[in-house]
């Protein structure tokens, strides 16, 4: 285990790998926690591709340690319909109709017979492939093809699924589709989303790690990273931001305005009957009261911006 | 999971090089240039036989000129003579360049014989353009990695190496028929029976003899990034194979009992030494030259897959 947390799906250690003169990973560390669905996030080049395909066992690592769901490093033998994942640009064969693909990938992970035949049914079905499932590949666009990539990752029943840019080429439709059926996954099985589209990410993830230059440099519970559960912004029109009264009517609270973007930030410590939702009423209460416009509100500041602050 | 007993590790192995081999070689008909290939091996199997019933035309032809005697309307009446004469004898020999397969195949009908000596010869051809992709195409599109989360790398390998084996064998029968059926309309006093049984006898030491040369493409596969990439490796090889099997039998360089060692053991990696001793009888040559075609097969698969399980992918 390698001293790895028993509820941990994957943990990282000091992972290394250089690609010539470039260093992809700088000794990263990173923590699942097994069960959630945990966002990979960082700049183009920052490692998220690399740590993927190392988990996967298609790279080998310069120097440090893997332990994926208990075992140590990628192990094809013990963790074949365990663990699957959507590789970033990787093509399946375009003669094989999507149903063969499926029925292939399923025999390898020991399903046969009808047990295969209702797997691959079944993760058609959840991309809303199942009308092309006698398509041969090469027919599809290329959005069908990334939902035929997310179908092969979601075959059986994996416990951990790695799934690179997922929603990457897909039309707002079906990306929202494919939020809504990762989201149905919750708690049955480990996610990894690797993604530039944080808002996404936001919604989905209930963890998440900042990677810049092959190396981990923040993240944990969205909740707690945003500060959704103790941070109140509010953007205001013009004319006057009436802090006196909010420093008034929040005496403990830490009440901060920005103005370039009129913005009042109202961090607080929670607690019973002080939950976010309590406070967030009383703020605006107490600004509408003093004749204040306001033009948006929201709970805790948005991941893009913790993303552009650490990155 | 099903819920079913779990195999044992080989027979979980076992499975999946079958799973591979099914996918592949279903994969590989779908595929044009590898259908392609394969109809341009028919065609080559019914090009040969017009070509030598061409020959035998010609040679007919001009026999009945010497003698004044009047030619026959269709060639081969002289085909089942012809087998019996000395002169046909060293041509044989002189084919094989090995005296047991030669008196072995002295007894057959010539077709089988010319049959079998062509598609030996050109099946490194077939498998160049036909194998050399098998691995190499996934690799550059990154498609090895779907199959690579749910099975070892060597599973794979076997597996399309087997695929691509019953290609050959597929390719080798089909171009046999198509050499059969065109050899019967052309030739006269064809004996049927004889020449298909003596094919089908052939068959597999036919596909016996490629595997060293798919092997070697194997290995070019397993090296390379896209399937232009694996041609041109495999092609070097087997070029620089030769050129070290010929470097190996010039009496020059035989400088003294170690240096002729070292370039008998040189000659024993290169698939040009095999030689046509698999059309031998069952015997002493047959089984040393099958012994060759294993071996060098299991050289360049294992040098393959030795790189194969520490390259990035």
């Amino acid at each position: 285990m390698s001293g790895a947390a028993p509820e941990a799906a994957l943990t990282v250690r000091g992972l290394r790998k250089r690609f010539g003169r470039f260093e992809a990973l700088r000794g990263l560390d990173l923590t699942v926690p097994r069960g959630s669905i945990f966002g990979l996030i960082g700049p183009n080049g920052a490692g998220k591709t690399t740590t993927f395909a190392i988990a996967c066992g298609f790279l080998r690592p310069d120097a440090g340690e893997l332990t994926l769901l208990g075992e140590s490093g990628f192990v094809v033998r013990r963790l074949k319909g365990r663990l699957t994942a959507m590789p970033q640009d990787a093509a399946l064969g375009g003669e094989m109709r999507c149903r063969e693909h499926l029925l292939y990938f399923a025999a390898l992970q020991g399903l046969h017979g009808a047990a295969a035949e209702r797997a691959a049914e079944q993760a058609l079905a959840e991309v809303g492939l199942l009308d092309r499932a006698a398509s041969p590949a090469r027919t599809l666009s290329h959005g069908m093809m990334r939902r035929l990539g997310i179908a092969q990752a979601l075959l059986g029943s994996p416990e951990l699924v790695l799934l690179d840019e997922p929603t990457n080429g897909l039309d707002p439709r079906h990306a929202h589709e494919l939020r809504e059926l990762l989201a149905r996954h919750r708690g049955q099985r480990t996610l990894i989303i690797s993604s530039h589209n944080l808002v996404e990410l936001e919604q989905l993830c209930d963890h998440v790690a900042f990677i810049d230059q092959g190396a981990y440099v923040g993240g944990g519970a969205v909740e707690a990273i945003t500060g959704r559960g103790e941070v109140i912004e509010v953007v205001l029109g013009e004319g006057a931001a009436p802090l006196a009264a909010l420093r008034a009517a929040f005496g403990e609270a830490e009440v901060t305005w920005a103005e370039e973007t009129r913005t009042v930030r109202v961090r607080f410590v929670p607690g019973p009957g002080r939950q976010a939702e309590d406070v967030m009423s009383e703020v605006l209460r107490v600004l509408l009261g003093e004749g204040a416009r306001i033009s948006a509100a929201r709970r805790g500041t948005s991941l893009e911006k913790r993303f552009l602050e650490l990155t | 999971m099903s819920g079913a007993a779990q195999p044992s590790p080989i027979g979980a192995a076992w499975r999946d090089i079958r799973t591979v081999t099914r996918f592949e070689l279903i994969e590989s008909l779908r595929t044009r240039r590898v259908v392609l290939s394969i109809l341009l091996f028919l065609a080559c199997g019914a090009v040969w036989a017009w070509g030598f019933a061409r020959l035998v035309d010609q040679a007919e032809r001009a026999a009945a000129e010497v003698l004044a005697a009047p030619a026959t309307q269709k060639a081969g009446a002289s085909l089942d003579r012809l087998r019996r004469t000395p002169m046909y004898r060293e041509i044989v020999k002189s084919v094989v360049d090995d005296p047991e397969a030669a008196t072995s195949l002295e007894a057959l009908p010539p077709l089988v014989v010319v049959f079998a000596w062509l598609a030996m010869s050109f099946a490194p051809f077939l498998i160049l353009f036909c194998s050399s992709g098998a691995i190499a195409d996934e690799v550059g599109s990154r498609g090895v990695r779907y199959s690579l989360l749910r099975t070892g790398r060597t599973e794979y390998v076997l597996g399309k190496f087997c695929g691509q084996l019953l290609l050959l064998a597929v390719a080798v029968g089909l171009s046999g028929i198509a050499f059969l059926v065109v050899s019967w309309f052309l030739l006269v006093n064809l004996p049927v029976g004889e020449t298909v049984l003596g094919m089908v006898r052939f068959w597999p030491y036919v596909v016996l003899h490629a595997l060293p040369y798919l092997a070697l493409a194997f290995l070019a596969s397993m090296l390379a990034r896209g399937w232009i990439g694996a041609c041109v490796y495999a092609a070097l090889g087997m070029i620089g194979l030769w050129i070290v099997h010929l470097l190996a039998r010039w009496e020059w360089l035989r400088h003294g009992p170690i240096v002729s060692a070292l370039l008998d053991l040189a000659d024993y990696a290169t698939p040009s030494t095999l030689g046509y001793g698999v059309l031998a009888p069952l015997g002493g040559t047959f089984l040393r030259s099958a012994a060759l075609c294993l071996w060098l097969t299991a050289l360049y698969l294992g040098s393959g897959l030795a790189l194969f399980q520490r390259r990035d992918l």
